[in-house]
């Protein structure tokens, strides 16, 4: 069997240092995570902060102690491994550089660490510098390095040692946008050259989505959601997967089903406007229903025309450069539309808007779960 | 529409001297420690005059007698041995210190229970001072009946000398030295094991290596600077020890332990030659400052990288 | 840079000025040694007037006092407040340990401060005060009737040890005679104290000469299991260790330490034949019975082991012996017993060396009649006698304590005491040769013996030769 990256029924709790009615109270940073990642796949695990998706990595490598639970790496439980035994390359998110070394040394460490001869440490240390390009900064200090240069060094150190999967954590949030963009091309680049499997914790959902070929969706230690990019934009298993990818992000409205004597069944939204519902959705739902209702800013046109969806009032305009954004206030949300022709609007005008039926989400109020057409 | 005009030279404007007022004022502020640095200068600076005269307590007037004590002190067997025995307490003292607290410092820095008790209790010796725990050792090592004592009779050894026979004296001062000074040298060290980043020791854990590997390539870098203080404070103390060894010994048997401080102390007050003692002092003083001068340049550097 | 300079000159230029103040270089007009300061208008430095005596002649001055911690100083400080109120004399006094205590002395007494007027002595001091002019003769004041209590009785003392505090400052000249600078409050003369138990278990008798020690001490030697020993004495380094013990010892065997030569210069004399054979049987001694600590042995821990019944015999000062024979003292006060110090020849008498501590005046006292009301008063009769009573403190030095019922049950209940005491009484005095540099000498002694026990020369008379020169080099600085 190849060696995939199995996660087995995996639970984290953090230590509270034996007291056990702490502990009892402790929220679970990670709860019966299961995963199977394909040799030379790029996975990336995405999540907002807390959601233990750094816990997973960190499991991963060996430096969180797992719950509960296992993680193969084909055959092999590396479970209650070390570390260094587990064939890992981590890239931490704070580059973790060792101080005093010259970037050589930090390269180096770890196969002076396991005494492997002189010669091949040089051709191999300046065989990887060459591939994340930090050759010029072989003799230099860290301590003086850019960002983007520590960075490279960072995963050029993870990639020395072969490793047979590399973790990446939050490789790209302390860059700025310029850099971001260079790095990721950069990691793109790489994966393709090394084809090594490899794991990109972010919270950045672009990240995710360029780099990644599956995508595993994470909230409050729990996964969400498990596919490819397109899956994960297309067919978001809830509200909140729906809500977290795509920027700008879903606009999700609380509507009811009521019935309308122009359209049959029409959504209420909070304000009272009607929005016509599809006819594919006629099967699951019925009067009187609440739903979220999900759609994307640039799902929804503004139309000249007669034929329209629903009306509105604009409350907000905004010039964003290459895009055109409408913002419509219903109670407490904003419907935002996203355009990019050159018409403007002014705040109080009324605008009819068509919505393509296929891209409507629906969801469950409470657990967010997609109610899928029949 | 308001222009920005981009190319404005400055109007040189002369400055006003400031009122005297506030002229006066950094100087007022001084004015303290000035103070406290005159009290300290001043016996300093009548001490090397008077090492050229031929003052004592035997008598109530003095004279100008130039190089005569200085030369003296230099052709003495007694000066030569002192800086002998300075050198070896010294060197003997810093190293045992500085091995031993940077061992202790790096097998108690982590959050297990002996930990949090071992890093509390091994202050205790630092908090006596030096006479007391003088005493208390040579409460424990008499013959008649001192724990000590007890112990060895465990193993058959009975009177052992300790501070009374010239090979063990030099052993015993160490061993008390080192007793009250380690648990300095250990707080200082963990202070800075402390401070060091995580993540870098945490990459070290991936990337495989003994932990001497680790130590040497890692953290002895790292903690170049506290180990630095450490190493100047014991080296500016160390080389002028009086307290412990007048406690034990007085400098004996014989002179054996009669360091630089010791034979300053003797010449100027029990023999009353107070201007044959003061240019001991004065060579004391000479080989701290270049020491310690040495050691903060050395200091200097591992803060650059 | 500008500023930098400016400010080392400022501080140079005050710390100078400074010194200017301070100059010693001029004579201090005190007068030299020995002559009383009569005359002179200063605040109160004069002698009264002929005229009766009485106690409340210079009520409302003041005098500042140092004691040493002695056995006792308790008793004198309690006794400032009745003298108080019998003179209306205002008295401050502080107390310092006996390690620093001349340290202090010296650097107030050459400064020639009057902010001391009175403080403790040994002879060893009176040798270098003296000497330079610190101290007041007191024959100026005890000869002159206005100042003395009629019920003072100056010959109430023991002539030996008053005179123990005599000297005319010539050089080589021995103590006992000329001015008079203390007035003594004990005085020590040496005795041994030994285990009676401890002797009877080997069958010894009671050893009178110093051969039968020495046989008396290989016998003794490990007499109860590891660790014990024969004999104790003061080894540490120390003027202090020279001057009881070993120096006893030494004068019997007839060493001297100095002589004066034809050019008026001292020369030692301690690698003579007697003092070689001395020093031998000395370092011998104390290789076969000492401790093994010997070297860092004080005087308390020499009769401390003698009580513990660690050590057999010891020889040290009167004083502290007595202590461990008193009731209930130490644990093994009941077997201790008093005899006199073993002798070279059978048939000499012991010559045992003196030691007193006395009270004495400064030089620069500005209320120097005011002192002498005080050192008087303490050393009335009565008082005297109270003190050693209450501390039951060996050797008074006036001779009606001594025969006084109270203090005699004192003693009568230590074996051997009362006679020893009385067999020493009058060949007690100052065998070392009074110069200015005591400390220096015997600690350079003390030092060479020391290294004679460890074997660092190749003979004894290698190691006294060596001394001697050193020692002849010392006095003559």
């Amino acid at each position: 069997m190849a060696e995939n990256l199995v996660l087995k029924n995996l639970y984290k709790k953090y230590d509270t240092n034996g007291k056990k009615k702490q502990a009892k109270e402790q929220p679970w940073a990670v709860h019966d995570l299961n995963l199977e990642m394909e040799q030379g796949t790029f996975v990336s695990i995405l999540g907002p902060s807390g959601c233990g998706k750094s816990t997973t990595l960190r499991m991963i490598a060996g430096l969180e102690s797992i719950t509960q639970g296992s993680i193969f790496m084909g055959e092999q439980d590396i479970s209650s491994l070390h570390p260094k035994d587990r064939n890992i390359g981590l890239a931490f998110e704070d580059y973790a550089l060792y101080p005093p070394l010259t970037v050589y040394e930090n390269i180096a460490f770890c196969l002076r660490a396991k005494k492997v001869p002189g010669e091949e440490i040089d051709r191999r240390v300046r065989e990887i510098a060459k591939t994340m390009k930090v050759e010029e900064l072989l003799d230099s200090k860290v301590s003086g390095l850019s960002g983007g240069q520590k960075q490279r060094v960072n995963i050029a150190r993870a990639l020395v040692r072969h490793p047979k999967v590399l973790l990446l954590d939050e490789p790209l949030s302390h860059l700025d946008g310029k850099m971001r963009q260079i790095l990721r091309g950069e990691i793109k680049r790489l994966h393709h050259e090394i084809k090594c499997t490899t794991i990109l914790v972010t919270h950045d959902q672009m990240e995710a989505i360029s780099l990644a070929d599956y995508i595993a969706v994470m909230k409050l230690g729990v996964l969400q959601q498990y596919g490819t990019p397109d899956e994960i934009y297309n067919d978001p298993a809830n509200a909140f997967v729906a809500g977290f990818i795509g920027d700008p992000p879903m606009n999700l409205l609380r509507v009811k089903v009521v019935e309308d004597a122009s359209y049959t069944y029409a959504f209420e939204l909070g304000d009272g406007s009607l929005l016509r519902v599809p006819e594919k959705f006629y099967r699951v739902i019925h009067t009187g229903d609440v739903f979220d209702l999900g759609i994307r800013p640039t799902s929804i046109t503004i139309v000249e025309g007669e034929e329209y969806d629903a009306r509105f009032k604009v409350d907000l305009f905004e010039f964003l450069g290459e895009e055109r954004s409408v913002g419509i206030q219903i109670n407490e949300s904003l419907l935002n539309i996203v355009y990019n022709d050159n018409r403007r609007f002014a705040e109080g005008d009324i605008i009819h808007i068509r919505v393509n039926p296929d891209l409507l989400f629906l969801f469950e109020p409470e657990s967010g779960e997609r109610v899928r057409p029949r | 529409m308001i222009k920005a005009d981009t190319n404005t030279v400055l109007p040189n404007i002369p400055l006003r001297k400031k009122p005297w007022r506030l002229r006066i004022r950094p100087y007022l502020i001084l004015l303290p420690s000035m103070a406290v640095l005159l009290g300290i200068l001043y016996p300093f600076i009548t001490a090397i005059y008077y090492s050229f005269t031929d003052i004592s307590f035997r008598s109530t007037t003095y004279k100008f007698i130039g190089l005569g004590n200085w030369l003296g002190m230099f052709t003495s067997a007694d000066f030569w041995h002192a800086i002998l025995v300075t050198l070896e307490y010294s060197l003997s003292v810093i190293v045992l210190e500085m091995v031993i607290g940077m061992i202790l410092a790096l097998l108690l820095n982590n959050d297990k229970w002996y930990s949090k008790v071992l890093n509390v209790v091994l202050i205790f010796p630092l908090m006596v001072a030096p006479v007391i725990g003088c005493l208390i050792w040579s409460l424990m090592t008499n013959n008649t009946f001192g724990l000590m004592e007890k112990f060895l009779n465990i193993f058959g050894v009975y009177g052992f000398p300790w501070g009374a026979s010239s090979q063990t004296a030099l052993l015993y001062v160490i061993m008390i030295d080192v007793w009250i000074n380690t648990p300095f040298v250990l707080l200082l060290l963990r202070a800075g094991l402390q401070g060091l980043p995580k993540s870098p020791f945490e990459a070290a854990k991936i990337d495989g290596g003994s932990a001497w590997f680790n130590f040497r390539r890692l953290t002895l870098p790292l903690l170049k600077p506290v180990i630095m203080i450490a190493l100047i404070f014991r080296s500016v103390a160390a080389l002028q020890e009086f307290a412990i060894i007048y406690s034990t010994t007085k400098g004996g048997p014989g002179n054996t332990l009669t360091n630089l401080s010791l034979l300053a102390y003797q010449t100027a007050f029990p023999y009353s030659n107070l201007s044959k003692g003061i240019p001991m002092i004065m060579v004391l003083w000479i080989i701290i400052n270049f020491a310690s001068k040495r050691m903060v340049g050395v200091y200097n550097q591992t803060r650059q990288s | 840079m500008k500023k930098k300079v400016l400010s080392i000159l400022l501080a140079a230029a005050m710390a100078f000025s400074l010194t200017a103040c301070g100059n010693k270089n001029q004579p201090a007009d005190s007068t030299p040694a020995g002559e009383p300061s009569s005359g002179e208008a200063a605040g109160g430095e004069t002698t009264g007037d002929a005229g009766e005596f009485s106690w409340d002649k210079f009520a409302g001055q003041k005098i500042n006092i140092m004691f040493v911690e002695h056995t006792l100083t308790t008793d004198m400080i309690n006794e400032i407040e009745s003298f108080e109120e019998l003179t209306g004399i205002e008295v401050n006094y502080t107390t310092i340990p006996e390690a620093n205590y001349f340290d202090k002395i010296s650097a107030l007494l050459s400064s020639q401060s009057d902010t001391l007027d009175i403080f403790m002595t040994g002879p060893y001091q009176i040798w270098q005060y003296a000497s330079s002019g610190y101290m007041v003769d007191f024959d100026t004041f005890l000869n002159n009737p206005s100042m003395v209590d009629p019920g003072y009785h100056v010959e109430d003392f023991y002539e030996a040890v008053l005179n123990s505090c005599r000297w005319s400052c010539n050089t080589g000249e021995a103590m006992g005679s000329g001015s008079l600078w203390g007035i003594p409050l004990n005085f020590e003369a040496d005795v041994m104290v030994y285990n009676k138990r401890l002797l009877e278990e080997k069958n010894l008798q009671v050893p009178t000469t110093t051969e039968e020690l020495t046989k008396a001490c290989e016998a003794l030697q490990n007499h109860s299991g590891n660790g014990t020993y024969a004999f104790a004495c003061r080894g540490s380094l120390s003027w202090a260790t020279l001057i009881t013990a070993y120096q006893s010892f030494y004068t019997t065997y007839g060493g001297t330490d100095f002589e004066l030569g034809a050019d008026g210069k001292m020369v030692s004399t301690v690698n003579r034949p007697e003092g070689v054979e001395a020093t031998e049987w000395f370092v011998d001694l104390v290789k076969k019975g000492g401790s093994s600590t010997w070297a860092s042995t004080t005087y308390a821990e020499a009769v401390g082991d003698v009580g513990a019944g660690t050590a057999a015999i010891c020889v040290d000062a009167s004083g502290s012996c007595l202590s461990v024979c008193l009731e209930n003292a130490s644990e093994e006060w009941e077997n201790l017993a008093i005899a006199p110090i073993p002798v070279a020849k059978a048939g000499q008498d012991p010559m045992t060396q003196i030691y007193s501590w006395s009270l004495a005046m400064n030089n620069a006292s500005k209320a120097k009649d005011a002192s002498w009301y005080f050192i008087q008063y303490i050393t009335m009769p009565d008082t005297l006698h109270d003190m050693f009573v209450a501390e039951s403190y060996s050797n008074p030095t006036r001779q009606s304590t001594f025969e006084s019922e109270d203090y005699q049950a004192i003693l009568a209940g230590v074996d051997g005491y009362i006679e020893a005491f009385e067999a020493s009484v009058d060949n007690c005095t100052m065998y070392y040769t009074p110069n200015s540099h005591a400390f220096e000498v015997l600690e350079g002694w003390c030092q060479t013996i020391q290294e004679l026990v460890e074997g660092k020369y190749g003979s004894t008379q290698e190691g006294m030769d060596k001394l001697a020169d050193t020692l002849t080099n010392i006095v003559n600085q």
